[in-house]
């Protein structure tokens, strides 16, 4: 598609001349007032720059430069200022307002085009400098959540697991606060943080690498003494946490991953660990990932016990048996999971057949 | 003689505005022929002697810009003054300088209007 100038002047004859003089490279479109402006900019997204007279019936050229700086799109598309008034409280007004250029009337045609010319140039030159930095900065976050699943993946290698046990945590960790933050609208949960606290899940137990290998792939139950030091790997977990590079990973997953990890073994009636935290002094996110911990736990073989099935495992949570949970986050699991375990299904068939 | 030679011979800058159109004259044309419904829609006098004297300078802002686009020089030299006397609280030197203004537009408007 070709890109659009938009000429913006009570006057015909202001803007067919301009219309004329970039009518060959550039797809023109006029507007006689500040509002059809307004109304042509937010519907069109083929418009690079913008000459905008000052002085217009409806809304004048200060008040479309008020409006494009208010919704930021100033710094995206250039403004310039195509004026007969040589007020210099206007036109400094004009230029704090984000206006690039001021160009006087009556036009000099050869210089307005060269001064037009480059600076959309320059914009075009800036946007793709943007996408570029962009683009980079989205893969170096793509290759940080690996590197983040990658060490996740190497500990539970250590706990005799395929990796598998950290993505279906991630998985059904964003799942189940998807419902909470629609059922529980009070807990404030966006899109972007709760696949931020999906992220932050998989090294929920990343302190199970300063766990004994005695203890933690021993084939049977475990005595009071190996489970109190089974119980700490909530707090070594923040201690590697807080000994990895700062830039490794995005502030808020690592401050997520921080809180999970310490938190995601609490009980909602205050008699899990290492705190012994309360209700909702438990954040929701440990809260929501030690639900998801425990079926995945539950309905996977271990080294001392054998998988329960789905519907075994729901009972034992809803019936306390692995501990108290949060009713909120327990009523958002009841509705969600007969489709975690459909998916489940689906997913290890399609295994079976690949 | 055509239109653009008639208006030179009133004291129309007509090579600087063929500069400004790209020598394209028929579209010169064309946008001098605008000029009086231009004249028309933005009348300063009216507003002068009501009293408005914000309506008068933004008509007169309104021809200032258009009259200097299509180079009517002598116009757009008295549009030009015309909005600083408004500007500097001076309406009876503006009204003035407008009465000899109208005069001067007159005759060009008269000329476009033969080739209409």
């Amino acid at each position: 598609m070709k890109n659009s100038i938009l000429v913006v002047d009570d006057q015909e004859i202001n803007r067919v001349l301009l219309a004329e003089l970039f009518k060959d490279e550039y797809n023109i479109i006029e507007a006689e007032n500040g509002q059809q402006a307004l109304d042509i900019i937010n519907e069109d997204n083929s418009i690079i720059a913008v000459m905008l007279d000052l002085i217009m019936p409806v809304m004048d050229g200060m008040g479309v430069l008020s409006e494009l700086n208010r919704t930021g799109k100033i710094y995206n598309i250039p403004v310039f200022i195509i004026t007969a008034a040589d007020n210099m409280q206007m036109l400094t007004g004009a230029y704090n307002l984000g206006a690039v250029d001021i160009i006087s009337k009556p036009f000099r045609m050869c210089f307005i085009k060269a001064r037009i010319g480059n600076i959309i140039e320059l914009y075009r030159h800036r946007n793709e400098l943007v996408d570029m930095v962009n683009e980079s900065v989205e893969k170096m976050s793509k290759i940080n959540d690996q590197m983040v699943e990658t060490l996740a993946t190497l500990i539970e290698f250590r706990d005799c697991e395929s990796g598998e046990h950290v993505k279906r945590i991630k998985s059904v960790t964003i799942k189940l606060m998807t419902k909470v933050s629609e059922m529980f609208p009070e807990y404030h949960l966006d899109k972007s943080t709760i696949v931020k606290i999906g992220t932050a899940s998989i090294l929920h137990d990343v302190g199970k690498v300063a766990i004994p290998d005695s203890i933690l792939k021993k084939p049977g139950r475990l005595t009071p003494e190996e489970f109190e030091i089974m119980k700490i790997h909530t707090v070594k977990g923040c201690d590697i946490l807080a000994e990895m590079p700062e830039d490794i990973m995005d502030h808020e997953v690592y401050r997520y991953s921080y809180d999970i990890c310490r938190h995601h073994h609490e009980r909602w009636d205050g008699r899990g660990y290492p705190d012994g935290l309360k209700g909702d002094e438990v954040s929701i996110w440990a809260q929501v990932v030690a639900v998801a911990d425990v079926f995945d736990a539950l309905t996977s073989p271990r080294v001392y016990k054998a998988a329960f099935d789905a519907d075994t495992a729901i009972q034992m949570i809803n019936e306390g048996q692995c501990g108290m949970f949060n009713p909120k986050v327990l009523e958002a699991f009841n509705s969600i999971v007969n489709d975690i375990v459909k998916k489940r299904r689906e997913d290890a068939d399609n295994e079976l057949t690949t | 003689m055509g239109l653009i030679e008639d208006l030179k011979s009133l004291g129309v800058d007509t090579d600087d505005a063929l500069v400004r159109f790209m020598n394209n004259s028929a579209l010169y044309e064309r946008m001098l022929k605008k000029l009086p419904k231009v004249v028309e829609d933005a009348p300063v006098m009216p507003y002068v002697e009501s009293g408005d004297l914000d309506t008068a300078l933004s008509n007169a802002h309104t021809l200032k810009g258009v009259v200097g686009n299509l180079s009517l020089t002598p116009l757009y030299n008295n549009y030009t003054e015309m909005v600083n006397l408004f500007r500097d609280d001076k309406p009876e030197k503006a009204k003035e300088l407008l009465e000899k203004t109208l005069e001067i537009q007159r005759d060009l408007i008269d000329c476009i209007k033969k080739y209409m």
